[in-house]
């Protein structure tokens, strides 16, 4: 795969001088006469502005403000022109100037903030396009410009706008590692899907590839690593991102949307003489010691029945124990016998320009990473063009193409027999049972010629054709495909440790969008001051999937194998289609330009729906209120607009869930049919209506900005998975729309400009979000008993119980012979350790039901129950425009569950070994206290729920202006220094489960310092 | 006012046009959406002729993986192989190791084996129907449904059929029995006829019809043999593979050993070929994967009756119909008869330690030839996954072998017994809990003498799926014939 890659660079090459060719040919045509400069300052402070687009109307010419706000335009041809000076965010200016040729004229601009952004216009969740003052609904919107700290991933983006947005790690901190986004917490229990993702209005895959791995049956999970999809994005490419989180927004979008959808919205071309951004980023990482750390420590019990106490104990470090410290770096150049000096690089340049007729932005760009481990690369070469035409009058075409191409190797972690991170852990202890048998870091390294590889290739095309025959009439269609191609090798090689004649597995994975989009917009005054906009279309959207898996073994040699080097070979297919198609319309009502009414409908059909289903309706209502519009409102209250929406959206069932299936088995050559899928034909989606309520305002002269919005969804028709009677043939689950959730939040938004003047600037902003689900019916539960209704959505350690002795044992009592695990034993004695008398376990009888676990209590705290998350920003502008800024994020009220004993595959707690007989792990010594007994019983690990808050510095960056350094032909330069995962707290001794994957065998994420240039010409 | 009026006219066409427009859209939404996965076999397929073979032989599949599962999970707590400490893949709990065959391990076989009769009787329902089903694929059906039937009650104290009531165990072996007989009717090869024959001889044993059972054995021949396909090789696929000879084979587990066991001993004395085994080749095999703990590592040797993963096992032989006959004269009280039977079987079989006959056992008492028989059953059966449903039925001849209350007759009533009570306490043949200190340190963490576990549970539960969701499935006491109190279904 290697190789193949080369290939792909050389071809790069040519692309990216393509790509600068072309621009140089369109600036070549410029004339070179008068020269226009000035300054862009806040008109409220007074302050400088930077990243403001200066431009002349219709000439082909403008330039970009520097960090200090000065810009020059450059050869002007003589004439009159019309000046304009627009940024994100704030409220655009313009000016006729005129210059002679050969002269040079200084023009100034003060632009004003908009706070609220009422006339800005927002594409997500509306048919067409809507003023924001007009949708009555949160729409987050997270501008590129506004970013300080210079992310190198499309994920990392999201974080910087963290209301309601939850982010976290699909894995570990290896490279490439993808993350899981939620929007608004969980309103499903069967779907864990995340968002709907677009770009530019086009359909893209949003679920992560698959992790590399074998044939299960093969064992081996290579690195357990699993790309996101958004992360092939080139971040220097986006403008901003859209984002609306729930039903009442993302009704229009239909079946499938009621997670939230995330648009992303490229650079276009502009219609002026070619500018453009090269940018630099070299850096390098490193990451926090891990291992099974012999000093571990618990804390203080919350409850009598908690057995993993809570207070801090002091624990003898084992010697025995090993680190990862030979394969990291545990400081900046500071690394392990095995590991390189990691390095994080970034290059973009891309070139923005055009004339009335067609404008351009084209880009290229390569990352490339030496991650934190040995086997940790990746490199990633990205190409896009833009262009928008408008060939005839009223008609704009808009088409877009990116090609994305990721190579990545890491390192075999996991838990995963072959891997390194678990066989260090097994290390020395418990009779030294590395898998491959053998102890010491030199053997133990050998796990890395487990070679793990991926190659993903991204292309994504589409175009939206804007045919506009009346002033109040619009027609766009978009058509738009992503295909995403992702190829996984695991090769162990031959006279690999654990599987000697060696073995590879080959995958190769593809997915594929289609969307086809149209809306149509006609407005019309009904009467005066109230005007219609009425909306109607329809959208298409396939989703076509397929896996081919290849499978060799048993090499001759030491050569380099492919998989028919193998003495046996297996081959697996796997495809899959899913369409969706609906229509919709919708009727935006503007009364006074303040009042604003939205009603709309969805109906969708879907290849996954059951035929006795029919189609599935979404309707919608919203309404939004400028108060600040109104009469009676001083300036002195600032602005303010009150919004409140209502909608439905859905979530498809599985593929096959409506479809009674066999499966082949295959027996000795023949075929073998076995019951697979027993199916219900009226299977639908499951339905989250959503309603929200929220402000948005602005005070004391816009330097405090609020918003604030409360939603509550409930999802009717939820999808429960009901066992089937093996005794009738099938015993897979079947689907049932028979459920029902709830899901609830606040999301919270301040920024106040602390310091304002023109030399110095404080900023303060968070989010505060919070979110609590419940489960309201569950089929075949007693509301009296549940282990489910009432509870949240997510926690899933409920049936985690363990009796004394482990599953299953037998007591002999009064001669005759009970199953223990019917019976519940009493409060645990907190001097003994030891369980009470027994009881039995509540609805069932133990002559009847040999009972499937012991019922005995759950370990640790109560339900999670309205978790926290709170971002926060803090920015400081210094003189001569040096920005300082740090963001954070600290998330509370999490529990997860964790195996205190268990630290990984038969890794057991350090501070346990004293107590076992012979390291083994298992047998206690007689002696061993009655607390400990319990502590050091792996069966009782599991099923403890532990406190998880945590606080991290996801980064902090200072920038500064490097104009001193180059031409007055450099439009803007600008250094950035850049401090990643700078610093973690965690309430937990291990690290923060689920976020970073830091526990376990999962690499933590590793702290990164970057610079950056970026060079505007 | 001409304004609005024009707006709402070009509504009012909107709307009508809209009214056809909504049901074309609606009508291509439901037409446009319908999709085809490829993969999955769709239900209208099965029973098209071209897929009957295939409908059929799943059955034998599910067949393929409860025994081939079988034959190796319940070798332990049947004390055919002993432990070597792996708990984790391919090893065997401590509760399994002290007997209790439990709901943790129920899913998969009760699951496997309902899939097993479930499939072969739909086949039949719809082949029945049909009526022009070829006789080469009807017989495979009511054979595939005999011996599905047979392993269902071969593993289950209860019945459980197509979502009914719970029953007795008994009714799995009176459907095994009919489809016997219809296979019989329809044989078209001696093969298949003695297939038949020897299934529904098995069935009428446990029914305790021995006249019956007797005078289908008499029918089939020594040499007969009726192999399961075990498949591993060509499809690749681990679930069909021999899991006696993986779980024991030296790479990559060595999860269990022939040491301690009866028939360890047995075979070093005589050579019989039915009980072969084997020292493994390097001195660093000789211990097992694992470790017992309280003990340590385990003397480790090699069966030798399984040598590859595709090595099929057996379903039905005529040497087991020796056994039957003799069972059904010791039921006469013919002792002598029997132990002619008995004998007659073994002088066809040749040692590989003499390479002569096996020496026939001495005819001496009634009792002792209960012993016998106990004994060459064990032999005949040992790693076929037969031993433990056969412990079942001997448990009331062995004072705590069985688990008290737990039904191990077929043939009648709650609490009937089908063994002779008279010889109850006469059979010897100790278990290695009585052979081996090993094994009476303990198993699961506890003193010697409380650790033994037996008497031992020789019924899988029945899955808490079916328990849970069958609205049909009814208290012990209540309503199910043969289920005592401390019986667990």
């Amino acid at each position: 795969m290697r190789s193949t890659v080369r290939v792909v660079s050389r071809w790069w090459r040519g692309a990216l001088l393509g790509v600068l060719l072309t621009a140089a040919a369109v600036e070549a045509g410029s004339a070179q006469e008068g020269r226009i400069n000035g300054r862009v300052t806040d008109a409220t402070t007074g302050a400088p502005m930077s990243e403001v687009q200066i431009y002349l109307a219709g000439a082909n010419l403008g330039s970009l403000s520097r960090q200090n706000g000065v810009y020059v335009i450059v050869n002007v041809p003589a004439g009159t022109y019309e000046l304009r000076a627009e940024r994100i965010g704030m409220a655009p200016a313009s000016r006729q100037v005129t210059i002679a040729a050969g002269a040079s004229v200084e023009e100034n601009f003060q632009l004003t903030a908009q706070a609220l952004g009422l006339d800005e216009i927002v594409v997500t969740g509306t048919a067409g396009a809507a003023r924001r003052r007009e949708v009555g609904n949160l729409v987050t919107q997270i501008n590129t410009v506004d970013l300080p700290d210079r992310p190198v991933a499309v994920t990392d983006m999201l974080l910087a706008n963290g209301s309601g947005i939850e982010i976290t790690g699909a894995g570990g901190g290896e490279v490439g590692q993808g993350v899981l986004i939620r929007l608004r917490g969980v309103n499903s229990i069967n779907s864990n899907r995340p968002p709907i993702i677009m770009i530019d209005g086009v359909r893209l895959m949003e679920d992560n590839f698959a992790q590399t791995s074998s044939p299960d049956f093969r064992g081996g999970r290579g690195a357990n690593n699993m790309p996101s999809p958004l992360n092939s994005l080139n971040p220097a490419d986006i403008e901003r991102i859209e984002i609306i989180k729930g039903p009442a927004a993302s009704t229009l979008y239909g079946t499938e949307a009621s997670n939230g959808v995330i648009q992303i919205f490229t650079k276009r071309g502009v219609a002026r003489a070619a500018v453009w951004t090269a940018e630099i980023q070299e850096g390098t990482s490193w990451m926090q010691r891990f291992g099974i750390e012999g000093s571990s420590t618990f804390r203080t019990p919350v409850s009598s029945t908690d057995i993993f106490p809570d207070d801090y104990v002091p624990i003898v470090t084992n010697p025995k124990y090993l680190w990862m410290d030979p394969w990291i770096c545990t400081a900046p150049f500071s690394c392990g016998q095995y590991q390189h000096i990691p390095r994080v690089q970034d290059y973009s340049l891309t070139v923005r320009g055009g004339s009335q007729d067609i404008q351009y932005f084209l880009s290229s760009g390569f990352a490339g990473e030496l991650g934190s481990m040995p086997n940790e690369r990746m490199d990633r070469w990205n190409v896009r063009g833009n262009f928008t035409i408008n060939p005839v009058e009223d008609l704009i075409i808009q088409w877009n193409t990116s090609y994305t191409n990721t190579w990545q190797k890491n390192t075999p972690v996991g838990n995963n027999a072959a891997g390194l991170t678990l066989n260090v852990f097994r290390g020395e202890e418990y009779n030294n049972q590395t898998y491959l048998g053998l102890v010491g870091i030199e053997a133990l390294n050998e796990l890395n010629t487990f070679d793990v590889q991926q190659e993903v290739e991204r292309t994504t095309t589409g175009g939206t054709l804007t045919y506009s025959p009346l002033t109040n009439l619009t027609n766009r269609i978009t058509l738009g495909y992503d295909m995403s191609q992702q190829e996984t090798r695991g090769l162990r090689p031959f006279g690999f440790a654990l599987w000697p004649q060696g073995g590879l597995d080959v995958q190769v994975y593809t997915r594929r969008y289609l969307t086809f989009d149209y809306v149509g917009t006609f407005s019309f005054d009904v009467m005066p001051e109230l005007r219609s906009n009425f909306s109607w279309g329809g959208q298409a959207v396939g989703d076509q999937s397929a896996r081919v898996e290849a499978w060799g073994e048993g090499f001759p040699g030491a050569a380099n194998p492919t998989v028919s080097s193998g003495s046996s070979t297996l081959g697996f297919e796997s495809r899959q289609a899913v369409w969706n198609a609906g229509f919709f319309f919708q009727d935006v009502l503007d009364f006074r330009n303040k009042y604003f009414l939205t009603l709309g409908l969805r109906v969708d059909g879907n290849s996954t729906f059951g035929k006795g289903f029919g189609l599935a309706m979404y309707p919608k209502a919203s309404a939004s209120w400028v108060m600040s519009d109104e009469s009676f409102w001083r300036p002195a209250f600032g602005e303010m607009k009150l919004r409140g929406a209502y909608g439905l959206s859905g979530r498809a069932p599985s593929a096959l869930a409506k479809q009674r299936t066999w499966e082949n088995s295959g027996l000795g050559g023949a075929p073998a049919f076995i019951p697979g899928n027993l199916g219900n034909p009226d299977i639908g989606p499951e339905v989250t209506a959503e309603h929200e309520l929220g402000f948005d305002a602005a005070w004391f002269n816009q330097r405090v900005r609020a918003n604030f919005t409360y939603y509550k969804q409930v999802t009717s028709d939820a999808i429960q998975s009901v066992a089937s009677l093996p005794s009738l043939g099938f015993t897979q689950s079947v689907s049932y729309n028979i459920g029902k959730v709830e899901n609830m939040g606040t999301e919270t938004g301040l920024d106040v400009s602390v310091i304002q003047n023109r030399n110095w600037g404080v900023d303060l902003g968070a989010t505060l979000t919070s979110n609590k689900s419940n489960v309201l019916e569950w089929a075949g539960e007693d509301p009296a008993t549940s282990s489910r209704i009432g509870r949240p959505i997510s926690y899933s350690t409920w049936t985690m119980f363990k009796n004394e002795m482990g599953m299953g044992t037998l007591l002999r009592a009064e001669g005759t012979y009970q199953v223990q695990d019917c019976l519940i034993p009493g409060p645990i004695n907190p001097t003994t350790g030891l369980a009470g008398d027994s009881v039995p376990r509540p609805g069932l009888d133990p002559t009847i039901h040999a009972c499937t676990q012991s019922s005995t209590r759950v370990y640790g705290y109560p339900s999670t129950q309205w978790p926290r998350m709170v971002n926060g920003t803090a920015t400081i502008r210094m003189p001569f425009g040096a920005v300082l800024s740090a963001r954070g994020e600290y998330r509370a009220g999490r529990f997860s569950s964790f195996n205190p004993v268990d630290l990984g595959r038969n890794v057991r707690s350090p501070w346990c070994y004293p107590y076992y007989v012979s390291n083994s792990g298992v047998t206690l010594k007689a002696d061993t206290p009655g607390t400990f007994v319990h502590r050091c019983t792996p069966s009782l690990g599991g099923g403890h729920n532990r406190k998880d808050d945590f606080f991290k510095l996801r980064s902090v960056s200072l920038s500064f202006p490097m104009d001193f350094a180059f031409p007055d032909r450099v439009q803007n330069s600008q250094m950035t220094i850049v401090l990643g995962n700078a610093y973690t707290w965690s309430y937990s001794p291990w690290g923060v489960n689920g976020v970073d994957g830091s526990h376990k065998e999962r690499l933590p994420p590793a702290t990164t310092l970057r610079a950056s240039l970026r060079v505007t010409f | 006012m001409k304004r609005m009026k024009a707006i709402m006219r070009a509504l009012g066409v909107l709307s009508r046009r809209g009214t056809w427009l909504g049901a074309a859209a609606a009508a291509a939404l439901t037409a446009g959406c319908e999709v085809t996965n490829p993969g999955p076999v769709d239900d209208a397929y099965i029973s098209l002729p071209a897929s009957q073979a295939g409908f059929v032989n799943g059955s034998w599949e599910r067949l393929n993986r409860v025994i081939g599962n079988g034959a190796y999970n319940e070798a332990l707590p049947a004390r055919e192989i002993f432990p070597g400490g792996q708990t984790g893949s391919y090893g065997q709990s401590a509760s399994r190791q002290a007997g209790n065959m439990g709901n943790s391990n129920a899913a998969g076989p009760y699951n496997e084996a309902q899939q097993a009769r479930w499939i072969a009787e739909e086949a039949i329902r719809q082949f029945e129907a049909r009526g022009d089903v070829p006789n080469t694929i009807m017989i495979k059906a009511y054979l595939a449904a005999g011996f599905a039937n047979r392993v269902n009650g071969d593993y289950f104290c209860f019945a459980v059929i197509d979502g009914g009531p719970l029953l007795p165990g008994k009714h799995y072996w009176e459907r095994a029995e009919g489809h016997f007989t219809k296979a019989l009717a329809i044989a078209p090869d001696v093969d298949s006829k003695n297939a038949a024959l020897a299934g529904r001889a098995q069935a009428r044993l446990a029914l305790a019809n021995y006249a019956g059972a007797a005078a289908d054995a008499a029918l089939v021949p020594t040499t007969f043999v009726y192999w399961l396909d075990m498949d591993f090789s060509k499809g690749g696929n681990t679930n069909t593979r021999n899991h006696v000879f993986w779980a024991n084979s030296s790479t990559p587990y060595r999860s269990w050993t022939v040491n301690f066991t009866n028939y360890h001993q047995y075979y070093a004395d005589t050579g019989d070929p039915r009980t072969p085994w084997t020292e493994f080749a390097l001195a660093a095999e000789r211990t097992c994967n694992a470790a017992l703990t309280g003990y340590g590592a385990v003397p480790c040797t090699r069966q030798m009756k399984y040598q590859t993963q595709d090595d099929d096992i057996r379903l039905a032989s005529g040497n087991e119909m020796r056994l039957i006959e003799a069972e059904a004269l010791l039921r006469q009280n013919n002792h002598v008869g029997a132990m002619a039977k008995i004998n007659q079987l073994r002088t066809t079989i040749i040692s590989q330690k003499t390479q002569r006959p096996l020496d026939p056992w001495p005819v001496t008492t009634l009792d002792d030839a209960w012993t016998i028989l106990y004994r060459e059953r064990g032999i005949e059966f040992w790693l076929e996954g037969r031993r433990f449903a056969d412990l079942r039925r001997w448990s009331p001849f062995i004072e705590g072998l069985g688990l008290p209350g737990q039904p191990n007759c077929f043939a009648g009533a709650a609490g009937e017994e089908c063994m002779p009570l008279a010889i109850r306490g006469k059979i010897d043949w100790p278990d290695f809990e009585a052979k081996a200190l090993l094994f009476k340190t303990n198993l699961i963490g506890k003193p010697a003498q409380a650790t033994q576990e037996r008497p031992r549970n020789f019924c899988y539960n029945i899955s808490s799926t079916e328990r849970n969701l069958n609205p049909n499935f009814k208290t012990c006491e209540d309503e199910v014939e043969g289920c005592t109190v401390g019986g667990t279904p």
